[in-house]
């Protein structure tokens, strides 16, 4: 069925008052009257399932009879689905239920629905899994009564469902209703069952002019949402259902300039509607209004370039004080896990307040939050959405009602915006991008760079041969980026793959951070504390000595007869830890006699190794300490007692456990600790210690 | 100033010898001098300012370099000791000084 062409033909008929001729929809559509005869066959099916009837009538033209102002809407949904997929859609099918059993109730039975759908009894029980689903995220049961489904719940959640489905349908979210075409609005009216004379752009412009006395403006995104929130609050007290105006606690509202103005909405659109309009739907249109605000002032953007500055004001004008005081108990009680002193945070309290304020009566109200961006959040702010809810069950215990995932997710949310704001406005960092040969890599590396770290100022690239001459002219460059090895005294460089990995980017942004002194105003723990990543060993790269240097690959007191003999021990270890391939130890050996024993690095110690080629499976290390020392050819001068025996695979990762070794061989403390050491657990303390004590960015001055 | 760090694969000790060398050049209060890795082959024909390398990788370059050159490769003994290899590159480049 369906694709896009017949799905704007309904939506022509559906928006149209009366019939439409082929000629007239052909035209339109830019096709030809067969074409639009064979869509129409098409068509028929589908009106004929939701109910209605697609009447030919020669010389007048094309009509869509009978439909329900939901079904309507409902076929529109499902066009549109099938204009995606070109199927009828689980999805589909499912937004059918729901608009049906909205609009019933007394419910349907399981056969009616499985007629109007043309589905199997388990098809049905499938999509009615996932209506309850839905229906459950809203505060909405579906049940079954004497055979037929119902849909339960209070009248602001029943709402919230119709506002939902609302958004579905149009897709008009975010989008100035104003621009929506006649076609939209009429389909949005029918569904609204408001009368053709009035349309939404009167509620839109009913709302517009009473918030004006508000201190704040609405953002367009809001007003959209409060717009279908107002014109289902129309229909649905047309069909005689009100809010439950006794709520406990929704008289908290009174005295709000947000409540007089839901109350002047109310008494316009009850003048312009001819529909007695209770005082209980007043609170109702009140707790939107606030929720609107919520998102305006709320985030910092309210379209008048009104800035954090402004939010004492503007708080203090719609506050009462003791949201402020929940807020600021709720701050404190995240500081506290947080170690953080976030109760002094105005602009976090007055944010958390305007929030709680209006979050507190709906749920006391029994109203639904939706929040689209929970997931993000848990996944971005793990662990300051933990805390959010640890904090959140005080916060339960002082308002005496449960607070959800969903609400969970925003106070989170205003924690993690407190947290980044702790991170000052940094001075840009100038930096040089090396690369072999100096073009093509670096300027690739220069594009995910300015992306990756903001106040990161690639200033320009060269080679790694002219770097030195480079920096006479560039005094000014504060870190050198390089992809291949270099060291530059007095600035820290940064090495990366082409296409840097995160952990490599992790990386660079430390050192950026260092050099910005953002370390010293910013709590050191803040990455870890709002990215939810301390957990995650990885940031510092797979592998650190300390995690490959373990039990198995340590070995004290060996007898060796010659240095052969000590190479190939250490060799073995690397082996049994499945670094490296049998051939790589016998290359090892090799390598000492090719090249002669330049592997003896410092007194006492050697570092037998052989290249990445050589049978080398993962990077790796090992330790044998000898009993007794042996030499090596052409430095009998030097015996060794100490081996670390490495598998290098070429990565930065190599480069990083190099740098630990140098640093741990590096501190003479250190290392005639490892010679004294009585287990091997010993040595393990003081492999782990002495990374402790190191940098945690070596590069770094 | 350009230092090149050599050693037999450019996988280990001339790492270790390269983070020396950096912290020797912060030491004497050398600011912008490079430090990169070179194999034997490749060193020879690289131009560059100063040579590092273990002593006996030192006696090869020196041994194919003409005479006035010698001074600019440095042997080491210990890939660890920043004083040893400091005090070297400060010989060196007084020594390339008094050349030129």
């Amino acid at each position: 069925m369906g694709g896009a062409r017949s799905k704007s033909i309904f939506e022509l008929l559906a928006g149209s008052p009366g019939p439409v001729t082929v000629a007239e929809i052909a035209a339109k559509l830019g096709v030809s009257p067969r074409t639009v005869r064979y869509e129409l066959d098409d068509l028929e099916p589908l009106v004929r399932r939701l109910g209605g009837r697609l009447t030919r009538r020669p010389r007048v033209g094309i009509a869509i009879e009978g439909l329900a102002p939901e079904s309507l809407v409902a076929g529109r949904l499902q066009l549109r689905q099938a204009s995606k997929d070109s199927a009828s859609t689980p999805e589909g099918r499912q937004r059918l239920i729901l608009v049906w059993l909205l609009q019933e109730p007394s419910g349907l039975t399981p056969a009616s629905l499985c007629r109007r759908l043309f589905v199997s009894h388990s098809t049905l029980r499938r999509d009615l899994a996932a209506v309850k689903q839905w229906l459950a995220a809203r505060n909405v049961a579906l049940v079954r009564r004497s055979s037929r489904y119902q849909v339960r719940g209070t009248e602001a959640s029943l709402r919230q469902c119709l506002v939902d489905l609302l958004v579905e349908a149009t897709g008009i979210d975010a989008a100035d209703l104003a621009d929506c075409d006649g076609r939209e609005a009429g389909i949005i009216q029918r569904f609204l069952g408001l009368g053709l004379e009035v349309d939404l752009e009167t509620v839109r412009d009913t709302i517009l002019t009473h918030v004006q006395v508000l201190p704040y403006s609405i953002a367009e995104s809001s007003l959209a949402g409060l717009v279908y929130h107002v014109a289902v609050t129309l229909r649905r007290v047309r069909e005689g259902n009100y809010v439950d105006a006794s709520a406990p606690n929704i008289t908290n509202l009174d005295g709000t300039p947000e409540l007089e103005v839901a109350r002047a909405i109310c008494n316009t659109l009850a003048g312009v509607f001819d529909l007695p309009i209770p005082d209980g739907e007043a609170y109702y249109v009140a707790l939107h209004l606030l929720g609107a605000k919520m998102r305006a002032v709320g985030a910092g953007q309210d379209g008048n370039g009104r800035g954090p500055a402004d939010l004492g004001d503007v708080g203090a004008a719609v506050l009462s004080p003791a949201f402020v005081e929940l807020a600021r108990r709720f701050a404190r009680h995240a500081g506290a896990a947080l170690a953080l002193p976030l109760e002094n945070d105005e602009q976090l309290i007055y944010g958390l307040a305007l929030h709680l304020q209006p979050a507190i009566h709906r749920l006391k109200a029994g109203l639904v939050v939706r929040n689209p961006l929970l997931e993000l959040i848990r996944e971005r702010y793990a662990l300051v959405f933990d805390v959010a809810q640890r904090a959140s069950e005080d916060l339960a215990r002082d308002v005496g009602v449960a607070i959800p995932e969903e609400e969970v997710g925003y106070l989170a949310a205003h924690i993690g915006a407190a947290l980044e704001r702790t991170i000052p406005r940094v001075k840009s960092i100038r930096a040089v991008v090396v690369c072999g040969a100096g073009v093509g890599i670096s300027e690739l590396l220069r594009a995910s760079l300015s992306r990756a770290v903001p106040n990161l100022k690639v200033v320009g690239n060269c080679g790694a041969d002219t770097l030195a001459q480079w920096l006479r002219t560039h005094p000014e460059i504060d870190v050198v980026i390089s992809t291949v090895f270099i060291r530059v005294s007095g600035i820290p460089v940064v090495v990366l793959s082409p296409l840097p990995r995160d952990d490599e980017l992790h990386q660079l942004r430390n050192v950026v951070r260092q050099l910005s002194g953002e370390g010293e105003s910013a709590n050191p723990l803040w990455e870890a504390l709002v990215r939810g990543r301390a957990d995650k060993r990885q940031e510092r790269g797979p592998c650190m000595l300390q995690d490959v240097l373990t039990a198995e690959s340590i070995s004290l007191d060996v007898e060796a007869r010659d240095w052969t003999d000590a190479v190939k021990a250490a060799g073995a270890l690397l082996v049994r830890c499945g670094y490296v391939e049998e051939r790589y130890v016998d290359e090892m050996v090799r390598m000492v006699h090719r090249l002669g024993p330049y592997m003896l690095v410092a007194p006492g110690v050697a570092l037998p190794h052989a290249r990445p080629e050589d049978g080398v499976r993962k990077v790796g290390a090992s330790m044998v300490r000898l009993s007794r020392p042996v030499t090596f050819p052409g430095r009998e001068d030097n015996p060794i007692d100490l081996l670390i025996a490495f598998a290098a695979d070429g990565s930065n990762y190599h480069v990083a456990i190099i740098a630990e070794i140098a640093a741990l061989l590096s501190d003479a403390r250190s290392v005639a600790r490892i010679r004294s050491a009585r287990t091997i657990d010993e040595v393990i303390d003081i492999v782990r210690s002495a990374h402790g004590s190191q940098e945690v960015v070596s590069e770094a001055p | 100033m350009r230092i090149l760090v050599v050693c037999g694969l450019g996988l280990g000790s001339s790492h270790i010898t390269a983070i020396t060398v950096e912290k020797a050049l912060k030491k004497l209060g050398i600011k912008g001098a490079t430090v990169e890795l070179s194999d034997l082959a490749s060193a020879r024909s690289s131009p560059c300012d100063l040579w590092v390398a273990s002593t006996e990788f030192a006696h090869q370059l020196r041994r194919e370099m003409p005479e006035s050159s010698h001074c600019r490769v440095i042997g080491i003994k210990s890939a660890i000791d920043v004083d040893e290899v400091a005090s070297a590159i400060r010989k060196a480049i007084d020594a390339i000084d008094t050349q030129t």
